[in-house]
Parts: structure tokens; C-alpha cells; sequence
């Protein structure tokens, strides 16, 4: 029993000897590796495509907003930092009337990037978000839309959808989207 | 179940059992009703609580065992099996949830990918019931089916690739509101719901089908062209201001403008529907006739004083008057409190409703009605009324001299459920349930019960009554009293009337009566034609026959006479025997007309009597004459001639009102108050209901509440007057204190309301709404202190299902309107929170109490003089203006003047060719000095002296106006060109607006009101500073 204790006092001290040398070892060894902090402004890092940065509204490959005003993406923010409008242009298609994301409240969570079904909204890389006032945080659409897809190249929300719109112009009319029939003729006497 | 307030007996309950837990459902319902009543989850698309079932989407399949030792069972339609005691069924087994998902699946096949752009999303059955299924992937990779859409008018839009073919639209409006314009086309996956071809829907309850539909294919036009989503909408609990039936709605808002008006369900009242009256009329909050901004009181009245209130600059200005003295008007518009509020400061000696002699008498006989026969309310006209043990429904319906569905559409809609309980009866004499409506419809089909219709217009319940007659006011009068007579006689007399006869042939029925010359053929008089002899003759028979007769009348046609005549006829009908209970329904003629019942008494001024009044004063001496105070009215019953002797006479005129109008261009000062959607109070319904309304957002000073404007005048102006408040509970604590018993009911109604959330727990874009205008958040209102307040314009607050008054309808994992049944105590019943059944009592005022009924006449004439207008002539001008232009205060609603044919004026073939007239001709008309164009239809039905005018510079306030031939004349050339550019103006006008309102609204969602919170002290230095804050 008593030689048990004595050797378990001994391998105590041994492991906090040994801690203390590597700890110093490990010190001295990072003096002599290269530095994972850069000089940031000046030197950038590497951020990947799909950072969640400063948030964009994308257009779709026609040019077209992307954004149908659904709601989703306020919806989802759990800050509740997005306030938008929806209204409906004279081509059938719905847009954003006004679209305000308060970016000294966002969480760059990308929640709104999620539910958004029409890959409107979207999270780039460019995390550079800092103003000297406040209010110039708060990011209107004219300063949130892009003329980009962004990160889905060939995704248009109308072309799947059953609605009435104008594609580059011409009427996309009921039956004419991807992946459906003509119109039933109602008054058609065939079975 | 325990028994309820009323004393009615609830029906006993039995078991079943749901995957083996006993619960307690009604036999009285079938099986899928039975499972929600127990808040259980089960999907369903067609069933709906009030319409029936018919089994046709398939969506809520159960498996049904035969006892407790099936471990198979079978698949059935819950909403097609009755109940049995003791059964048992399964709701999670895999087979019947299997089936589940795969209906939905299959709906899915065709369903569009559009939810995003969808008006319904966040709100649709078909989304929950999917969730609700777990069909969470699309199986089907194939090409969808597109329909093309239809043009509906102007309030609901129409998308048929979403349909699901669960048929409710067409069971809705066809089948319970008695549409004839819609309809089913097609077969099998080719199913179309719609019109025969494009047009504007003509029923005027199309607006329900949004509700009804479970997916987005019929959607709110208006709510549509300035959309958010439900989840978003600040609701409030409000109570419809557009007709005297007074249906609980909720309105939404966003960004401080009011979006929409849904159905709020109340059992006793709307239930699940309103008229589209009501649901489309909101949007005459948003008018551009709205007046925002304090006229004859602040010098600088310009746009930067929107937003502000200098409440020391408007006491300073304000002052100056308060030597005058005053008459106060109030108005049936107008909230409870306020009324009453207005009558406080007056003093009841100059206070008036704004009403003619005419119209004083005719409130007093309505009173009158009122005390001596209490009203059903809608469920209780629909449903069986239970005395005792008996269940009765009404077996008879007349319609006197009023026409429902241009005055109280949703009463309209009632009566046609009521004319369906004699088929209804006949289907459960062979077994057939109630609910079973498909079957029903098939077995009873046009069983009706008996309708006879005594009206001046034509209107649908014409064509579908047993008997109908079209006269003039006066001839009505005259039929009353003789049907009094005859029955009076048959009662004197006990002559039975037969019956077997009547049904089969009426018209033999009546000659063979006629030529046996019985009594009651005697005691009818030689002042009436064979037609209405025989008429009154088949509606004796009927009353006398009847158990349980619903008379209907109302005061649209504005004759004193009708409604004592009526009361004779309802004297003589409750003498008749001890079960025998005929009922009464008075339709009043604006949303706050009983309440002002309440305040009527002998003292009340008429319009005449203030204009003598102010025309002596003023001519004593000028400097005490009389002033206005005028609460909310237009007054436009007054002609031209009177409303000038009245602006004339009055030294001041102080008008509080929400939308421009005759007399706010005449005023001399002009108080912006807040409609409906923004401000608090109580209506008093057509029954003596005190409902309370509360405001879905607060108004944009200087637009304050009529009660709080009033209490800045009792400070300012009406210094002498000891009542200081600044909160309606302080006002009516005030009243309570004074021992008023309705003050006392609404405060005890209160005590259970606790602060519940106006806004949804997913409302959002909260720190980015008003980030355009300060990044800084603003405090909200309830934390600037108003505690008071029963409802938070907040996120933050108790449930909304915690209060008896919902701002909205919502439950987990039920996002639609349907999600009320988690709050009934079973479907289609009563809320688990019933409000107090909160009745005004209506009291006739010492002065009549021990009056006999035949001094009333004299007594009333000596009050209120009403001379027998021997305007020569013998034509007499009834209002047959559309129910949508049939209230004044969504008369302007650009839709509604979109929706409306243009100026006519129908007379008769004798009457046409007398005078040489023909179908399209354009006529001047002229009344009290103004004149009116309209083209002429001719209707052979017609009786002579009617003539039937649907003008629209005619207020419904207009109407029983005796006319001479020569007051309509041919128009000359000129004035037909004048009145077709008038017609295509107003089209382009209402148009115009349209789009203005909209430009508008949208602008005003940038500047979201933040200045309501910021606190006065802080408004007068940044107006010193020159700087608005909104």
C-alpha cells in the first residue's frame, strides 16, 4: 500500500515537470514557425465562395430580380434585421417594392439565404462591414442588388412557376413554363 | 357537458375511441367533426364546419375497427360516417396515414411551384395539411396541367393551377349563398372551377371564397396589390362598421396601413362568412378622401404638421369658443362612447342624433320594437332553438319592407340557411343527417321553407318566395294592417284555416276561400286588388299554421307607419297561443344605430328643431348664438336648402370626421378622427349587442380618436364640464362611476382581458422597419406607458387565443382561418372563451312608459312634428342602389364604383308609356333642388307608383320620397352628353384613384409612423426646431 502511494507521488510530480518543459518547448517551437494572423488590411485573406458575408440580392440568368418579395427571408432572420414589400409589376411579376436589410443588426447567419426559394438572397464573401455611422449600415435594395446570379448560374423562379409573367419581354403565358401542359381546354368535349 | 348559460341542454355526448383513448364526441355530428372537436389533428380539404360534408377530396381517412380485437380494420371517410357509441378507430395507424399522405400526394401531381408569389402562403390548409401528412418530397417528376384564369372584377383574383378540386368554392357559392354565376365545368383531371366566362362575380359573398378555398386559388385582389404575409399582419379584434348586423372582423396591418379584413368567428353572429361589404369596404381607411390634418384651428396647417399634435397651440386657438354655446350631434356611425360623450358635454337638452322629425319618430317606434321583442342573433335564426326540451326552427319566413340583401347582406345569407331547415327536416325524417349535404341537397331538393315577401323592390327572395308582393310604401302599410285584421279575426273566431290545399295549389286554394266567403276573405278591404287580397289571404294561413314564424323588417324605407304596423301585426301574433312564438328581426340602418337608441329620449333635438333653435339665437342676438358640434355625420339626408340654413344659422361648426364629405367642406373647424381600423369603442348591434372594436394600429396625429379629441374640447371648451380622462377605460370608469349600466357591462367584459399580442411570435423585419428613418430603435408604444391598452402593438404579450376577443386565428401546425376549431368548445360551437353575452338595455324613457299605444302617435307629433308630406304626387322613390354603394362610408371605395353599372331609374310599362319614356332613355330627376340623371329601365313587374332609383349621388339616407311624374323629365341632348362623360369620369376617376391609393400606401410604407411613440414634450421642441418627425 505504502509503496503504491510513494510511486503515485512520484509520477505526480514527473507529469507536471513534464508539462511545464513541453509547454515551453511548444512556445519556442511557434517563435520559429510562420504566423496564422495577417497584417489584414493589407493583406487579405482567403475567403471562400461561400462565406457568409455581406448579403446581395442576385438576378436571375435573364437579368431579372430574383426576388419575388415572398417574405421567407424575414421571416427566418432571427434578428429581424430584413423588412420588405412585395408588389406586383405590370409584367405579372412580383418584386420588392422596398427591401431593407439593417446590417448593425445582422447576425450574417444566413438563414435568409436558406429559405429563400428563388436563390435571390445570398451571403458573398466581402465581410467588410464597417461604418463610422450606424445608419449607414442600413442597406436599401438599390444598394443590395447586383447584376449577377451569384452563386446558382442557371436557377429562373418564373420559368418553373405557373404564373403569367414576361420573359426578356415576351409573355410567358399558362402551359409555356418548364415541365407543363398546355391549357386544358375546359370546354373541350373530349374525354 | 355541463349545462350552459342559457339553460339550453347541451347534447349528450358518447364515446369513442381513438387509437384506443376514450374520448366524448356529439352523435349529432359525424366522425371527422367529432376528432377535431377533441383538437385531434386529421387532415381534411371539403369537409367544412358549417357547410357539411360530401366526401369528395378523400383527405381525411381513418381506419375504423370493429371492436377491440380488430387489429386490421378499414379504411373510412371520417367526415361521411356517423358516430356510434363506442367505436373505434385509428388515427396513427400506418395504413390510413399512408392513404393520407398519398391523397396529398397526388394533389401534388398538378400543383404549380409557386408558393412563393402565392397570396395564400403562410396561411393555406393545403401547406398545413401537407406538413400535417409528412409528405415532404415530390414523388412526381412529370409534366403538371395549367388551367388558364378568369377574370373575376375587381375583388377576388383567381389562379386555377392550384386548384385541388375539393369542390367548397362551388358547394359556397352556389350551394349556401345561392350564387348562380359560378360554377364546376369538366371532368375527371380536368375539373374547373369558375364562371361560365369572364366576368365580375356577382354575389355578395364572393369575398368568402378566399376563405373558403383551402389553397390560393381565389385570393383578395385588394389585399393582394399591397401584400404582406399573415404571419406579419398586426391584427386587432374589430367589429364591422358597414351595416347594423355588426359581424366580428380582424384587421390587419403592416407599416402603418391597414392591409385586410378577415372573418373573426362569432357563433352568435357572422360565424364563418361575412359579406363582401364588409371584407372589401376597409378600404376606406386608406381613401384619398380621408382628412389628415386639423382644418380652422392651427394657422399653419401644411405638410410638416402631419405626424404632430401642438395640443397647447390647439387649447390657445380652441378657447375662443368656449363662450358659445352648443349643440351636440352624434352619430350612428360613430362609437358608443362617444355618443355618449358628446351628449355629456352638450348637456341632453342640445343634444341631437342627427336626425329629421321624421327619422326621430321613426327611431322612437324602432325603440319601441326593440323593448317588446328581443332579437335573435344570426346562429339563433340559423340553428334549432331549443325551449325547454322541444328543438323548434323557424317554419315560416316574411320579409316586410325591407330589402336584406341591399341593407344587411349577411343577414341575407342567414335567412337563406333558414329557408333550408324544411329540407333539412324532411332529409332526417328518413335518417339523413344534417351534415350528410350532398344528400340532403339530393333527397329534399328544393324544399324550402315557406318565404313570403312583402317588399318594394324586387330581390332575389322574390323569385324564390311562396308568395311576394311588389307596392309602394304605403300599400305595404295598408297589407300589415288587413293581414292584423284577418288574423285578429281568425283568432276571435277560431276558423282553422286547412292547410293540405294551400301547399299543393295555391292559387285554386284562394278563390275556393274567396268563394265560400269566410271571414277573414270579409274583413279584407275594397282598397286592395285581388292579387294582394289573395296574397294576405295565403300569408294568414301560413302564420296561422306556423309554429315558429321569422318576420323580418327594417327602416330603410324610413316609414314610422311600417314599424307600428308591424308592431300591431307582432301583438296580434303573440296573443295568439302559448307555442306559438313568432320572432322579430329590425334590420337598423347603420352599425351604431341602436346604441343611439339608448340616447333617445324626449329631450333629443331633431335637425328642424336646431335649425329653429339656431335661426331664433341667432336672430336675438348675434353674439350667443348657437353653435355645432357634430360627431362623425354627413347629415346627408338634409337637402340642399336646410343644410345652408343650418351653416348659416350656427355661429361655429365644429365637425369631427374621417372622410371629406358635404359638411367638413362647410365647417368651420374639422377634427381628423380615426375610422374604425384605428381607434376603440363600442358598436351596439341590431340586437342591443355592445361589441367592442379595438384598432389594429394607432393613427397618425393630428388623426386622433373621436373619444380622445372629445376629451381635448371638454378640456379646452367645455371648461365647465368636470370630466378628465385620458384612457376609454378612465372614460368609462367615469360613466360606471355615474351608475350607467352599460358602463359597468363593458368594464366587467374588460376585467378578463389581459394584454395580448397584436402581432403573430413570427412577425418580423422588427429592427429594419423603421431603420430608413433612425437606425436607433424606438421604444414601443406600450413601454411609453399606456397600460391600459387590452392589446399590445407588440409581438411581445399573451396568446391570442388568450383573449374572448382573437385578434387572429392561429394554432400550431394550423396557419389558415380553419385553426378556429382548436378554440371552439366543439366544432362549429361556441369559443372556449365565451364573451359575456353583453346586451344594452334598451328602456323606453319614463315619458312613454305608461303612455297607451294610441296617444304614442300624438304624443310623437307633438315632439317631433312630421307633417304627412302632401308633396303632391304619387309616385314614391325607393332606393335600389347595389349593397355595395349601399353604406356612405364605402360608397367611394374606388373598387366598388368600378363595380357599378351606372345610374338607372326603373318604372313600370304603364308608367314608361305614360309618360313616353322607354328602355335607355336618360331622364333628369329632380329632388329638393338637385338634379339627377339616370337611364330608364322599364320592368312590367313593377307596381306604377314605384319607382326604383339606383343613382349614385343619392345617399341611402334618401328614400320613401314622394315624386310626381313631372319631376323626371327627358334630358335634352346636352345633358345626356353631360351625363355620359359623369359616367365614363367616375369609372376613370375611381381608376385613377386606385392607383393613386396605391402610389400612396406604397410611399407611406417608407415612413413608417415612429413619431406616435416619441413623446410630446419631444414632438413641440423638434417642431420648434422646424424638423417633422415622420
Amino acid at each position: 500500500m505504502d509503496k503504491d502511494k510513494k510511486q503515485n507521488t512520484v509520477s505526480a510530480a514527473f507529469d507536471m515537470i513534464f508539462s511545464q518543459l513541453r509547454t515551453m518547448g511548444l512556445v519556442l517551437k511557434h517563435t520559429f514557425t510562420k504566423a496564422d494572423t495577417v497584417e489584414y488590411p493589407e493583406q487579405k485573406p482567403y475567403l471562400a465562395p461561400r462565406y457568409r458575408g455581406r448579403i446581395v440580392l442576385t438576378r436571375d440568368p435573364d437579368g431579372e430580380e430574383r426576388c419575388v418579395g415572398c417574405n421567407l427571408c424575414a421571416a427566418a432572420c432571427p434578428v429581424d434585421c430584413i423588412a420588405l414589400q412585395q408588389t406586383i409589376d405590370d409584367d405579372g411579376r412580383k418584386r420588392a417594392d422596398f427591401f431593407r436589410i439593417n446590417f448593425s443588426r445582422c447576425i450574417l447567419c444566413g438563414f435568409c439565404e436558406e429559405a429563400c426559394p428563388t436563390y435571390a438572397i445570398q451571403l458573398t464573401p466581402d465581410v467588410e462591414l464597417a461604418e463610422y455611422d450606424r445608419q449607414n449600415l442600413v442597406y436599401e435594395k438599390e444598394h443590395l442588388l447586383i447584376n449577377g446570379v451569384g452563386k446558382y448560374h442557371d436557377y429562373s423562379f418564373y420559368r418553373h412557376s405557373g404564373i403569367a409573367v414576361d420573359i426578356n419581354g415576351e409573355r410567358k403565358a399558362k402551359g409555356d413554363a418548364q415541365q407543363e401542359k398546355p391549357p386544358v381546354d375546359i370546354k373541350g368535349l373530349m374525354p | 357537458m355541463s349545462d350552459d348559460v342559457n339553460g339550453k341542454t347541451q347534447n349528450i355526448k358518447i364515446t369513442i375511441y381513438v387509437d384506443d383513448v376514450p374520448y366524448q364526441v356529439s352523435p349529432d355530428n359525424n366522425l371527422l367533426a367529432g376528432v377535431l372537436s377533441n383538437k385531434l389533428k386529421l387532415p381534411y380539404f371539403c369537409w367544412h364546419p358549417s357547410m357539411g360534408s360530401v366526401g369528395a377530396c378523400r383527405q381525411c381517412a381513418v381506419t375504423q375497427y370493429m371492436d377491440e380485437n380488430d387489429t386490421r380494420g378499414r379504411l373510412v371517410m371520417s367526415c361521411m360516417t356517423p358516430v356510434v357509441d363506442g367505436m373505434r378507430i385509428g388515427l396513427t395507424d400506418k395504413a390510413s396515414a399512408k392513404f393520407r399522405e398519398q391523397v396529398i400526394a397526388a394533389m401534388m401531381t398538378n400543383h404549380p411551384h409557386d408558393c412563393p408569389v402565392c397570396a395564400e402562403g403562410g396561411e393555406c390548409h393545403l401547406q398545413d395539411m401537407t406538413v400535417m401528412t409528412g409528405h415532404s418530397a415530390r414523388q412526381y417528376r412529370g409534366e403538371k396541367r395549367t388551367f388558364t384564369n378568369q377574370y373575376l372584377g375587381e375583388l377576388v383574383g383567381h389562379e386555377m393551377n392550384r386548384c385541388i378540386t375539393c369542390y367548397r368554392c362551388v358547394r359556397f357559392y352556389k350551394d349556401y349563398a345561392g350564387g348562380k354565376d359560378f360554377d364546376v365545368f369538366g371532368s375527371r383531371n380536368q375539373v374547373y372551377f369558375g364562371r361560365q366566362k369572364d366576368g365580375v362575380l356577382e354575389s355578395a359573398f364572393s369575398g368568402n371564397l378566399v376563405e373558403v378555398c383551402p389553397t390560393g386559388v381565389f385570393t383578395n385582389k385588394l389585399f393582394s396589390a399591397h401584400y404582406t404575409r399573415k404571419w406579419d399582419l398586426q391584427s386587432a379584434p374589430s367589429v364591422c362598421a358597414h351595416c347594423s348586423i355588426g359581424c366580428n372582423t380582424s384587421i390587419g396591418e403592416r407599416y402603418g396601413s391597414v392591409r385586410r379584413v378577415m372573418n373573426r368567428y362569432n357563433h352568435e353572429l357572422n360565424g364563418y362568412f361575412l359579406c363582401d361589404r364588409g371584407r372589401f369596404g376597409i378600404g376606406f381607411v386608406n381613401s384619398m378622401a380621408r382628412i389628415r390634418t386639423i382644418k380652422g384651428v392651427n394657422s399653419t396647417v401644411d405638410e410638416l404638421s402631419v405626424g404632430l399634435f401642438n395640443e397647447k397651440k390647439f387649447a390657445k386657438e380652441i378657447n375662443k369658443h368656449s363662450s358659445e354655446s352648443f349643440i351636440g350631434i352624434g352619430s350612428s356611425r360613430a362609437s358608443f362612447e362617444a355618443n355618449r360623450l358628446v351628449k355629456y358635454l352638450v348637456g341632453r337638452e342640445n343634444f341631437s342624433l342627427g336626425y329629421t322629425n321624421q327619422e326621430m319618430q321613426l327611431a322612437l317606434r324602432h325603440k319601441q320594437l326593440l323593448v317588446q321583442y328581443p332579437q335573435q342573433s344570426l346562429t339563433g335564426m340559423e340553428h334549432r332553438v331549443h325551449q325547454g326540451s322541444e328543438a323548434k326552427e323557424h317554419d315560416l319566413v316574411v320579409l316586410i319592407g325591407e330589402n336584406i340583401e341591399q341593407t344587411a347582406p349577411r343577414l341575407a345569407l342567414t335567412i337563406k340557411q333558414v329557408l333550408r331547415n324544411s329540407a333539412r327536416e324532411k332529409a332526417d325524417s328518413i335518417g339523413v343527417k344534417h351534415w350528410q349535404d350532398s344528400a340532403v341537397r339530393t333527397y329534399a331538393g328544393n324544399t324550402t321553407t315557406p318565404l313570403f315577401s312583402l317588399q318594394a323592390q324586387q330581390s332575389e327572395f322574390v323569385q324564390q318566395a311562396n308568395g311576394a308582393l311588389v307596392l309602394s310604401v304605403q300599400q305595404i302599410i295598408t297589407c300589415v294592417e288587413h293581414l292584423t285584421q284577418m288574423l285578429k279575426a281568425e283568432f276571435i273566431s277560431h276558423i282553422v284555416v286547412p292547410l293540405k290545399t294551400q301547399q299543393s295549389n295555391p292559387e285554386s286554394n284562394a278563390t275556393e276561400r274567396a268563394n265560400q266567403g269566410c271571414s277573414s276573405q270579409e274583413s279584407v278591404g275594397k282598397d286592395l286588388s285581388d292579387q294582394e287580397s289573395e296574397f294576405l289571404l295565403l300569408l294568414a294561413n301560413a302564420l296561422s299554421q306556423a309554429k315558429m314564424p321569422l318576420i323580418v323588417t327594417g327602416l330603410s324605407l324610413k316609414s314610422p307607419k311600417l314599424l307600428s304596423a308591424i308592431d300591431n301585426l307582432m301583438a296580434c301574433l303573440s296573443q295568439k297561443s302559448h307555442v306559438f312564438s313568432p320572432e322579430l328581426t329590425v334590420v337598423a340602418p347603420e352599425c351604431n344605430s341602436v346604441g343611439n337608441l339608448h340616447f333617445l329620449d324626449e329631450h333629443n333635438l331633431s335637425i328642424e328643431q336646431i335649425i329653429k333653435r339656431c335661426s331664433a339665437s341667432s336672430a336675438e342676438n348675434k353674439a350667443a348664438s348657437t353653435s355645432l358640434l357634430i360627431l362623425e355625420q354627413d347629415l346627408a339626408q338634409l337637402s340642399h336648402q336646410q343644410l345652408q340654413q343650418l351653416r348659416q344659422h350656427c355661429k361655429t361648426m365644429i365637425v369631427l370626421d374621417h372622410t371629406k364629405n358635404k359638411l367638413t367642406k362647410m365647417a368651420d373647424i374639422v377634427l381628423p378622427v380615426a375610422a374604425v381600423s384605428e381607434s376603440n369603442g363600442h358598436f351596439v348591434n341590431y340586437q342591443g349587442r355592445l361589441q367592442r372594436f379595438s384598432s389594429a394600429h394607432i393613427a397618425v396625429k393630428p388623426i386622433m380618436e373621436n373619444w380622445y379629441w372629445l376629451g381635448l374640447l371638454a378640456k379646452h371648451l367645455f371648461v365647465h364640464q368636470e370630466v378628465n380622462f385620458s384612457s376609454l377605460t378612465q372614460l368609462q370608469s367615469f360613466f360606471a362611476e355615474d351608475g350607467e349600466p352599460w358602463a359597468l357591462q363593458v368594464l366587467t367584459c374588460q376585467q378578463y382581458n389581459r394584454h395580448v399580442a397584436r402581432q403573430t411570435h413570427r412577425a418580423s423585419g422588427r429592427t429594419a422597419m423603421t431603420a430608413n428613418q433612425s437606425v436607433h430603435e424606438c421604444k414601443t408604444f406600450l413601454e411609453n406607458g399606456n397600460n391600459q391598452e387590452d392589446f399590445r402593438y407588440s409581438m411581445e404579450g399573451d396568446n391570442a387565443n388568450s383573449s374572448p376577443n382573437m385578434p387572429y386565428a392561429w394554432a400550431p401546425a394550423w396557419n389558415s382561418n380553419q385553426s378556429i376549431f382548436q378554440y371552439q368548445q366543439e366544432v362549429n360551437g361556441e369559443l372556449n372563451h365565451q364573451g359575456n353575452e353583453n346586451l344594452l338595455n334598451l328602456s323606453l324613457s319614463v315619458f312613454f312608459d305608461d303612455t297607451k299605444e294610441e296617444n304614442v302617435d300624438e304624443k310623437l307629433e307633438k315632439l317631433w312634428p312630421c307633417k304627412v308630406f302632401k308633396r303632391d304626387g304619387d309616385l314614391t322613390l325607393i332606393q335600389n342602389i347595389p349593397w355595395f354603394l349601399a353604406e356612405q362610408q364605402t360608397r367611394n371605395l374606388p373598387e366598388f364604383i368600378l363595380m357599378f353599372v351606372g345610374n338607372s331609374i326603373e318604372m313600370s310599362t304603364e308608367l314608361a308609356t305614360q309618360n313616353g319614356h322607354c328602355s335607355g332613355d336618360v331622364l333628369k330627376l329632380v329632388i329638393d333642388g338637385q338634379q339627377l340623371f339616370g337611364k330608364v329601365k322599364v320592368n312590367e313587374k313593377q307596381p306604377r307608383t314605384v319607382v326604383l332609383v339606383s343613382l349614385f349621388d343619392l345617399p341611402m339616407s334618401i328614400n320613401n320620397v314622394v315624386i310626381t311624374a313631372k319631376n323626371m323629365s327627358k334630358a335634352t341632348t346636352e345633358e345626356v352628353t353631360e351625363f355620359q362623360q359623369i359616367e365614363h369620369n367616375r369609372k376613370q376617376t375611381a381608376q385613377q384613384e386606385k392607383a393613386d391609393i396605391l402610389t400612396r400606401l406604397k410611399k407611406q410604407d417608407q415612413i413608417v409612423p415612429i413619431s406616435f411613440i416619441i413623446d410630446e414634450s419631444k414632438a413641440d421642441a423638434s417642431e420648434a426646431e422646424g424638423k417633422p418627425n415622420a
